[in-house]
């Protein structure tokens, strides 16, 4: 399954990010998209390409909408695919229309349920989602996408247990599902049950090699396993290419600061700070961590004049007194050479 | 003869007496010199310009003027005044002559324009002008008294014979008869003279034309003594004329008058050979050739008149003979001599000019009362003969005026000799004049078929085979006739005898096919019908609305079905339908039409002309009709509907239900046919037409037996399609409606639910109590109280909530149900009841093994509510007291043991979230305890201090090694519990403070998880996302 999985990523300059691969064993081109404003963006597809499906899906849409028949079949699916298009590109309004008409040719339509839930979600209609979804069973990949979206409606819903379960099912029907790793992953690293996010990050980076927002988890995950030089390479790209954001720079900071870097980690953290005029989620955290690496800073300095204290004293002294130490300590070296040559010579 | 004759030379002669007396003021003739005052125009030749004859005339006036004045002052006397005044008296005569072609001139030129006035306006009443001859009548009076005066006066001057011929010209000119005797005067005193041969003529002239003519004759021999006369040939032509005149009035010597006359005019022939003229205006020679014609044919003798024509060159003139003689024959009565030589004459010229008038007189021979049918052969020769493209025609085509005027002649002259016989035999009844008429009406269409008379010709035509018995040839013209164009005065006539005559024509030829069987495949109608049924349609093409109409279409109709043409026949009993409707016919073929496509199952055009015909208030007056049209269109809409659900058409037949309910709202099957409109609607997967069609089946039927399926069904719709908030009215509103039906517990339930969904706490809770209150026995009721109790809950509408799941714990089906609804119960109470219902159903899941989730959960959570506290004041509180160390460490101890045993408790009972909580805040409590005692600084002496820190130093490790198993019991219980708790994180963050390199203390900030999946196809639609 993971070798016949093509994937890369598309990127649009709308508010939603999302991505997409091919999979070649279904024929399929998949998309994962966020509203997360924070989400790292993508890249890896020509500009223009969604659009140019859309043009195309709305012009079959449009030629087909007087057949009648088994045509009605192709305008279902032409209408459910421009639905997902728009909710990928965060069009939610254009989305819920499309998927309507998909659902108006097709009423018990299990995928036109699945995606007019989706846009429910994003709009925010926990309940009209829900209950759409209500009663309904759903099986492998569709099945996969669903228990991912009961999972992220129980996280607003403050059911811990069902969003777990949910992701739990959600990934085992579907083991390619990207969007549910990230979303499992990123739920169980923010309560610190790292090994378990660390597999599904790393699984959605098997899936994914570029996915940003799994490169960025995993870099923290790998700081918390000790490798801090490795972690702090992998955010040191991730700002290169994403310096604005404040999740790599709260990250990233985190890890300088760990890495004792303190300057550095001063520096990314007061970037953080100043990300982002709303509320961030860790600025507490952020200016603790300056305070302490200020603290720090100053220890750095006050042992740095100590070590500078002692070699001016050192230099002070009379050429013979160090003369003698030298001596002295050469001769403590010798006779500890001498020994070993004295034991090699008895054999011990 | 005699009068042609004579008719010749009085004009010769008379054309200046009637211009000079004003009279015939018909078109100006041309200007014709009156023998011998030719010299009055010495002034001027004829073809001088007007200008010159102005000046010339201004000279003669003023010579006028001056010789005058001469008479009057010098008084001459002897020749010198004869001269004077006969010169004066040319000049008068001169001027006459001038001022006449003047005053000619303005007459003409105002005739003219008269005329062209009056052909723009033909109700002009401007009176015709007239001419003016006052002022050339006064010269010319004025000459004639001068020269009466000087003949008087000089009786023996040598010119006194000029002016006695000058007087007795200018006195015939006046008109005055006196002139006879200056004439007579002349010849007779002076037959010497100069002028005397002159005198002769013009006496010979008045006497000729006063018939005088031997006297003529006496005068014009007079003037033959002159051979070198200018008037010699002209003297001797009019002898001819004398003798020919002479030769008629004379019976005994007429033969010997004849032949002289004969001679005369063949002298005049060969003497003219040369000049073929002697007058400036007549040509003598063709004026004799023509006159020989005459004569001979009245002479009756034409033995070697063909010779001698041909002698002079003028063989045609033979003809013109013949013609003459033959026209004398006809005269006489001599009709078969007359015939011999016009066919004569058309056999051997049949290029000659005036064929048209020989054809002409033998059509006028014809007519005679016996050979009735004859004529119209003789008519059919003519136009054969003078048809456009005859040898004849061809020859004078570029002769427009005559080509028109034989045209012209032969119409009329058919048409004249068709109607003719036509009324003589209507008044008669003689079959000849019908036969010859129908004949020459026949013959005058084909030879005139666009002339406007051919309309009303062909008319009378018709209606004469039709009396001949010839009704197919008389059908034929009869439809010819109605569907002429141009004209329709007989159209409805024509129309109608048409029809008759086609009718009559198939009786004749004994059609009888009313039996006849109709067959699936055309049968050729038989001629006869094929010109019925033209006919028919020609009738009802022109008078649609008839009353004779509908049954000719209704026969037409029938006729066309029995001989299988049934396509046919339908547009005509459709047409009979829709345009009588009020007539007997006009519902027969509305029902004939019906049962026509019902038979074959045309259900689309049963539908149509169902439809139509409901439409029209003269067909559904018929109250069977009626009954029997709508009976037909229900069998139409269910029987097209169903083919088109047979076909899969879900769409169309939807429509097509759809569409009778529209026509026929108020139909006892309405409702039916939306009904399924809408199940077919749902097979073509068309929602927004389901929605609609029960929609409006729902409000506008409400007595419908199917509303109740309808409304079940639309309440399913609208949930499906994510309308709940109208899926949920619909649901209880057929819970309202139809509460026996078996859907109704279920559609409260939905409703419920939906409104729950919502967020419409008390309508849901009001659906959840309905079903309670309907269906108490339905084993849902359990789960649908626990639902209410679980909203109200949620709605944290506590005392509701509480009441809720009292109800339902009164009836829960099993222990563990009842402890879930106990602990919900002590939720939802107050404080004081809350602790004691929760802490009793603490008690037993303590000693329960029942997985009870949602009563460990409540309670769990309660009891670790309550123990957090305890942990707190414990964590806030340092209770040890260096004084009294062991006491206070004993009591603290005790205090950690007590919320440790409550914490454990709540690891017991609760749930898994609750398990790392309890871990966490049991390692906090452990390590601020080994905190405070490593703090703690005895007092004493040195070595009892020493020992003293030596054991809380051992107390406090102890501690610390509790509080890590604890934060690893957490840390532990985190990984393993299947939910996600704050606690996990709060257990990390010790974990790494115990252990930094296992947990490595380093913070980190998470994406917000909102991540969606969306597949798609791979089509050519979507393939730019492979890119």
């Amino acid at each position: 399954m993971k070798s016949l999985l093509v994937l890369s990523y598309l990127i649009t300059g709308c508010a939603a990010t999302t991505a997409r691969y091919i999979d070649d064993s279904r024929n399929e081109v998949a998309l994962v998209s966020t509203d997360a404003p924070e989400s790292l963006h993508g890249q890896g597809i020509k500009k223009g390409a969604a659009d140019g499906a859309i043009k195309k899906l709305t012009s079959s849409v449009t030629s087909s909408s007087t057949k009648e028949g088994t045509q009605d079949l192709s305008r279902k699916d032409s209408y459910l695919e421009l639905a997902r298009l728009y909710l990928a590109k965060g069009n939610l309004e254009l989305a819920e229309k499309n998927v309507k008409s998909s659902l108006e040719l097709d009423i018990k339509n299990l995928d036109s349920k699945l995606v007019l839930a989706q846009v429910y979600y994003r709009k925010g209609l926990l309940e009209m989602a829900t209950m759409l979804l209500q009663g309904e069973t759903m099986t492998g990949i569709r099945g996969s996408e669903m228990h991912n979206l009961l999972a992220l409606i129980a996280i607003k819903k403050s059911k811990p247990e069902q969003a777990w379960a949910n992701f739990e099912t959600a990934i085992k029907l579907d083991e390619t599902n990207v969007a549910a790793r990230l979303n499992y992953g990123m739920m169980l690293l923010d309560h610190s049950l790292d090994r378990k996010a660390g597999i599904q990050f790393e699984r959605t980076l098997s899936l994914v090699p570029t996915q940003p927002d799994a490169l960025l988890m995993m870099a923290m995950i790998k700081a918390r396993r000790g490798d801090l030089v490795g972690s702090e390479k992998d955010l040191e790209k991730l700002k290169s290419d994403h310096g604005k954001n404040h999740v790599v720079l709260y990250n990233y900071g985190s890890v300088l600061y760990a890495s004792e870097k303190y300057q550095d980690s001063l520096d990314v953290l007061k970037s953080y700070l100043a990300s982002t005029k709303v509320a961030l989620p860790n600025s507490d955290e952020a200016i603790s961590m300056i305070e302490s690496a200020q603290d720090r800073l100053k220890e750095l300095e006050k042992g740095d004049a100590e070590i500078a204290e002692g070699v001016k004293k050192m230099q002070s002294r009379p050429a013979s007194e160090i003369a003698k130490e030298a001596e002295e300590e050469k001769e403590k070296e010798l006779k500890n050479s001498d020994a070993d040559a004295l034991n090699d010579l008895i054999g011990h | 003869m005699f009068m042609k004759s004579l008719t010749l030379f009085t004009f010769v002669l008379m054309a200046h007496a009637s211009v000079a007396s004003g009279q015939n003021a018909k078109k100006p003739a041309k200007e014709v010199v009156t023998p011998g005052v030719d010299k009055f125009s010495a002034f001027s030749a004829p073809s001088d310009t007007a200008e010159n004859k102005q000046k010339a005339d201004t000279i003669r006036v003023t010579t006028i003027k001056t010789v005058s004045n001469i008479l009057k002052t010098s008084k001459p006397t002897g020749a010198r005044k004869f001269e004077l005044t006969l010169r004066l008296a040319e000049l008068l005569l001169e001027r006459h002559d001038y001022l006449r072609e003047v005053e000619y001139g303005k007459f003409q030129a105002s005739w003219d324009a008269w005329n062209k006035e009056k052909q723009m306006n033909p109700n002009l009443t401007k009176p015709e002008p007239k001419p003016n001859n006052t002022n050339s009548k006064l010269e010319l009076s004025n000459g004639i008294a001068i020269l009466r005066k000087l003949v008087t006066e000089f009786p023996t001057h040598p010119k006194t014979p000029k002016a006695l011929y000058v007087l007795g010209q200018s006195m015939l000119l006046a008109g005055n008869d006196n002139a006879e005797e200056y004439l007579t005067r002349l010849v007779k005193s002076f037959p010497d003279s100069e002028v005397f041969p002159d005198g002769c003529l013009a006496l010979g002239e008045f006497y000729f034309e006063r018939r005088k003519m031997s006297l003529a004759q006496e005068n014009y021999k007079k003037v033959l003594r002159f051979k070198e006369h200018k008037s010699f040939i002209y003297a001797l032509y009019k002898l001819g004329w004398t003798n020919y005149n002479l030769a008629h009035d004379s019976e005994g010597q007429s033969a010997k008058l004849f032949e002289q006359s004969l001679t005369s005019m063949k002298l005049v022939v060969r003497m003219t050979m040369k000049t073929k003229e002697t007058t400036k205006k007549i040509n003598l020679h063709d004026e004799a050739i023509n006159d020989l014609v005459v004569i001979w044919a009245d002479a009756g003798e034409i033995e070697g008149a063909f010779a001698f024509f041909k002698e002079v060159g003028a063989e045609d003139k033979y003809y013109d003979m013949l013609e003459r003689l033959a026209g004398i024959y006809g005269d006489q009565g001599k009709k078969k001599e007359a015939m011999t030589l016009y066919n004569k004459i058309l056999s051997e010229t049949p290029l000659r000019k005036r064929n048209p008038e020989v054809l002409t007189k033998m059509v006028e021979l014809s007519e005679d009362g016996v050979n009735i049918v004859k004529l119209a052969d003789v008519i059919k020769t003519m136009n054969d003969f003078l048809a456009p493209t005859s040898p004849w025609s061809k020859e004078w085509e570029k002769d427009k005026e005559l080509s028109a005027k034989v045209l012209d002649n032969r119409e009329k002259l058919t048409k004249f000799y068709g109607t003719k016989f036509h009324k003589i035999n209507q008044k008669s009844a003689n079959k000849d004049y019908a036969i010859s008429s129908a004949k020459i009406y026949a013959n005058y269409l084909d030879h005139f078929p666009k002339n406007p008379s051919a309309y009303e010709i062909r008319y009378y035509l018709a209606d004469l085979l039709l009396t001949l018995g010839q009704p197919e040839a008389s059908a034929k013209q009869f439809l010819i006739v109605a569907q002429t164009k141009e004209q329709d005065k007989y159209r409805k006539e024509a129309s109608t005898s048409a029809v008759a005559a086609a009718e009559l024509n198939m009786t004749k030829n004994k059609i009888d096919d009313l039996n006849l069987v109709p067959s699936s495949k055309p049968t050729p109608l038989p001629k006869e019908r094929v010109l019925w049924k033209q006919t028919i349609e020609n009738f009802v093409s022109f008078f649609p609305n008839d009353p004779l109409a509908p049954t000719m279409m209704f026969s037409l109709g029938s006729t066309l079905f029995r001989y299988g043409y049934k396509a046919d026949a339908i547009k005509v009993y459709e047409t009979i339908a829709t345009r009588f409707p009020d007539t007997k016919q006009g519902k027969d073929a509305a029902k004939f039409v019906i049962e026509f496509e019902f038979e074959n199952k045309n259900y689309d055009n049963l539908y149509a002309k169902a439809s139509l015909y409901l439409k029209v208030p003269q067909l559904i007056a018929d109250k069977p009709l009626h009954t029997h049209l709508l009976g037909r269109l229900r069998e139409a809409v269910f029987g097209k509907g169903l083919a088109l659900e047979e076909e899969k058409k879900f769409k169309e037949a939807g429509d097509h239900f759809s569409n009778f309910q529209k026509s026929y709202p108020a139909d006892d099957i309405a409702d039916k046919a939306l009904f399924n409109a809408i199940t077919n609607y749902s097979k073509a997967g068309f929602i927004v037409g389901v929605v609609s069609t029960s929609e409006l089946l729902i409000s506008a039927y409400p007595k419908s037996k199917l509303r109740a399926d309808v409304l079940a069904t639309l309440a399913e719709t609208r949930e499906n399609l994510g309308e709940f908030d109208r899926a949920q009215s619909h649901y209880m509103q057929f819970a309202t409606e139809y509460p026996s039906d078996t859907r109704s517990r279920l559609a409260v339930v939905n409703c419920a639910r939906l409104r729950k969904g919502l967020g419409k706490v008390s309508d849901s809770k009001a659906a959840y109590l309905f079903f309670v209150r309907s269906w108490p026995g339905d084993p849902l009721v359990l789960e649908i109280k626990k639902e209410l109790a679980q909203m109200l809950e949620d709605a944290t509408t506590k005392s509701e909530a509480k009441e809720a799941w009292q109800t339902y714990l009164d009836a829960a089906p099993s222990q563990e149900e009842k402890l879930n609804a106990e602990a919900h119960l002590g939720f939802n109470s107050e404080d004081k009841d809350k602790s004691k219902v929760l802490r009793s159903v603490a008690s037993k899941l303590s000693k329960s093994k029942l997985k009870a989730h949602e009563a460990r959960s409540i309670v769990g959570k309660y009891l670790f509510a309550a123990a957090e506290k305890d942990v707190d004041n414990f964590l806030k509180q340092s209770t040890l007291n260096p004084k009294s160390l062991e006491e206070s460490i004993k009591s603290k101890n005790q205090v950690l043991l007590g919320i440790t045993t409550k914490l454990v408790e709540v690891t017991e009972i609760s749930g898994p979230e609750y398990i790392v909580a309890a871990n966490v805040k049991l390692g906090d409590m452990h390590k601020a305890f080994a905190k405070d005692l490593i703090n703690l600084e005895p007092t004493g002496k040195k070595e009892e201090v020493e020992t003293i820190k030596n054991q809380l130093e051992k107390l406090s490790l102890g501690l610390s090694d509790q509080a890590k198993e604890y934060f690893q019991e957490a840390m532990k219980a985190s990984a393993d519990i299947p939910s996600f708790t704050p606690w996990s994180k709060t257990a990390y963050e010790r974990m790494s403070e115990i252990n930094p390199t296992e947990y490595r203390n380093i913070s980190i900030e998470v994406i917000q998880p909102n991540y969606l999946g969306h597949r798609l196809k791979l089509t050519d639609d979507t393939k730019s996302l492979s890119h």
